[in-house]
């Protein structure tokens, strides 16, 4: 007698059918008839929100009110509370989301970092064009820009950033846009060098400098009652979310079906430039718990000045969440989520406590690390909640299950739930990775590492001033804010986990011992 | 016969001497700029983009060189020949070297123009041109100074012939990544 047994995958399609059928004449099925689209083969549109740590969310339990609409969006999507970055800023954190390995894969560990050339084909967009979808991806960052040009090849259409800036001070993007990297790195050392070394141009440094400070002023009176902080932009960039939540509504209710849309905004990235509405809204005298300065703390920021940015921070989410509620709306009532899955996203967070402020640090604590995921499934209308911790690498293979197709052997990530049958694994290990200050092509011998694995947090400091290496361990369901460090009270479990991670890092250095 | 005249208060020579001075006050600070950068590049770029990154940065230091030969040019056709005296070429080698010591004192004073109000950029524009003009006359009345000048030139010829021949390769380099 032979057994039928259903795959994994065929299971899904059964469930998903079933599901489909359940909801009968609703909408949903209208729509996917009136599209002619493959029920299975939903459109995917990726929103990253740019420095938005899950700490500062409220739907994630923080004190301020800062993001009343992504709360409704939950309501009818599933939420994952524990999701973590790869790394705790762009190139690194992004090149993660986008292509399901850490950064010690990947290596775009520095800033406006490429991945290596082993990558440029091994990624969502690449995936996706395999699997027959229509691609387009648009960032404000020219540091993810760096990735996307990258990755081109399976982008059908890459939308330059000017597109929706309101002033373009690069004229080097726009006159050898095929060499973007090498061009963008000499854009930046000719007009504005790195912060320690002065530009390499000598006079045309100060003519950029007068042509930004003509254009700061020329945008100001135009915009600067809406926007009293300052205009959303840097380095002579500017743009206003509200011509991107239009711009995204126009381009997914025109774009080939089914799509892979990923679209990487920077605010609430610094500055922290929200608009007049939003001013002073959390002017509420609120005091976050105050912690020892680390030191890993270059500037030792006073709590009170950290306080100040905190609420300017979390003012700018407010706006943030403002135009995203706009956009969901417009996706709501026009019907794009009937047939498209909207995954709302971060590439790292952002830390205001024990003297740092920011995410350029080689601290990995949870405010920098921990940030939002929720993804709604087409037509979803409730919601789910998903408490064990995931990472970013984890959203390249859910999609591809997501969309029916094989999740590549190269990944480090897992189907997500409710995707992935089974159940979770417990003793699973998530990891954010630091390496700004090591080379890209040689082993891991200065970096930060932080290991999650069930409730405790290993962070490793390798390659300080200490022979023994430098170790924390926190418990993060007794102490969610990292205040009590239990490496040397439980030398038991930090032996463990040190092993671990020690065996993880011989194995992700050996190519490049060689 | 606009051009005679042209040629009457900018001899080819002359012309020469002046943006060899541009080329090499321009190509040694991009140089030594770009050593600085290296071991950051290094970091993070394989050697073709590193390459890249170099030629784009002494393409446009040949640029450089030349707008600021173009103004030096620009400003003795509009000084009467009466008073420019032929002298061109230390005038020119005067006005370059002073530019160039007020941009690296504004680099390396840690100033930032994005924060200037009218009154530091009138001052700061003030002083400039009462210096160039200061030392355009003691260029044109004292004879030494004109011959350090136009010696300081003749000196630098050879390096900035060679810093020529590396800005037109990385021109050529430039193009090459581009088609």
């Amino acid at each position: 007698m032979t057994q039928t047994t259903l795959s994994r995958r065929e299971f899904l399609k059964l469930i998903s059918l079933l599901s489909l059928a359940q909801l009968g004449k609703s909408r949903v099925n209208d729509q996917y008839r009136l599209s002619g689209q493959d029920p299975l083969r939903p459109n995917i549109l990726i929103l990253v929100f740019d420095t938005l740590s899950a700490r500062h969310v409220s739907q994630y339990g923080y004190g301020r009110a800062t993001t009343p609409n992504l709360a409704r969006f939950a309501e009818r999507a599933n939420v994952y509370h524990t999701h973590y970055a790869g790394g705790n800023f762009t190139s690194p954190g992004t090149a993660s989301l986008l292509t399901g390995v850490y950064p010690w894969t990947h290596r775009a560990v520095h800033i406006q970092g490429a991945v290596t050339r082993e990558m440029e084909n091994k990624n969502l967009f690449h995936a996706f064009e395999a699997a027959g979808y229509h691609s387009v991806a648009y960032t404000h960052n020219p540091a993810v820009s760096v990735l996307l040009h990258q990755f081109r090849d399976g982008i059908d259409r890459l939308i330059p950033a000017r597109e929706l800036a309101l002033v373009d001070p690069r004229i080097g993007e726009r006159m050898f846009p095929d060499d973007f990297s090498a061009v963008l790195s000499a854009d930046s050392a000719l007009l504005w060098g790195n912060g320690e070394v002065p530009p390499t141009s000598l006079f045309l440094s100060y003519l950029n400098k007068l042509l930004v400070k003509y254009n700061n002023r020329a945008i100001s009176a135009e915009f600067g009652s809406r926007f009293p902080r300052g205009v959303p932009g840097f380095n002579g960039w500017f743009y206003t979310l509200e011509d991107a939540i239009d711009w995204i509504q126009e381009q997914v209710n025109s774009l080939p079906q089914p799509f892979l849309a990923y679209v990487h905004l920077l605010p609430p990235h610094s500055p922290y430039t929200t608009r007049q509405d939003f001013i002073d809204r959390f002017l509420d005298g609120w005091q976050p718990l105050e912690k020892i300065n680390h030191f890993t703390s270059e500037y030792d920021f006073p709590q009170q000045q950290l306080n100040l940015w905190r609420r300017h921070y979390d003012e700018y989410i407010a706006y943030v969440d403002f135009e995203f509620g706009r956009l969901y709306n417009g996706l709501s009532q026009s019907g794009v989520l009937d047939n498209t899955c909207l995954v709302f996203t971060s590439d790292h967070g952002e830390l205001f406590e024990r003297g740092i402020a920011g995410h350029i640090t080689p601290a990995l604590f949870q405010p920098i690390m921990h940030v939002p995921l929720l993804i709604s499934l087409p037509g979803q209308k409730i919601r789910q909640d998903f408490l064990d911790p995931t990472s970013c690498v984890d959203l390249l293979p859910t999609l591809l299950e997501i969309i029916g197709e094989n999740v590549p052997d190269w990944g480090e990530g897992q189907i997500l739930p409710p995707f992935a049958l089974g159940e979770a694994d417990p003793d699973r290990s998530l990891f954010t990775i630091e390496a700004k200050q090591n080379s890209k092509w040689t082993p891991l011998t200065k970096a930060t590492v932080a290991m999650v694995k069930g409730n405790y947090k290993l962070i490793s400091y390798i390659g300080y001033d200490s022979t023994e290496g430098i170790y924390e361990l926190y418990d993060l369901a007794q102490d969610p804010d990292e205040r009590d460090n239990i490496h040397a009270v439980n030398p038991v479990l930090s032996g463990e986990l040190q092993d671990e991670l020690e065996r993880k890092l011989r194995v992700v250095n050996a190519p490049y011992r060689q | 016969m606009a051009i005679n005249s042209l040629n009457q208060r900018i001899h080819a020579q002359a012309f020469r001497s002046v943006f060899v001075a541009c080329l090499f006050y321009v190509n040694v600070w991009a140089i030594i700029h770009i050593l600085r950068q290296l071991p950051s590049w290094l970091l993070r770029m394989d050697s073709w983009e590193i390459f890249g990154t170099v030629s784009y940065l002494l393409t446009a230091a040949l640029i450089e060189s030349s707008l600021l030969v173009l103004l030096i040019a620009f400003f003795a056709i509009l000084i009467p020949s009466s008073i420019l005296k032929g002298k061109f070429s230390a005038q020119g080698v005067m006005f370059a070297t002073i530019s160039t010591i007020g941009a690296v004192g504004l680099h390396y004073g840690g100033v930032n123009i994005l924060a200037w109000g009218l009154n530091q950029f009138l001052f700061t524009g003030s002083l400039f041109i009462l210096t160039a003009v200061g030392m355009f006359f003691l260029v044109a009345r004292v004879q030494r100074v004109e011959i350090i000048l136009n010696s300081l030139s003749q000196h630098l010829t050879g390096l900035s012939y060679v810093y020529l021949f590396i800005d037109i390769l990385a021109v050529l380099i430039v193009i090459i990544r581009n088609v």
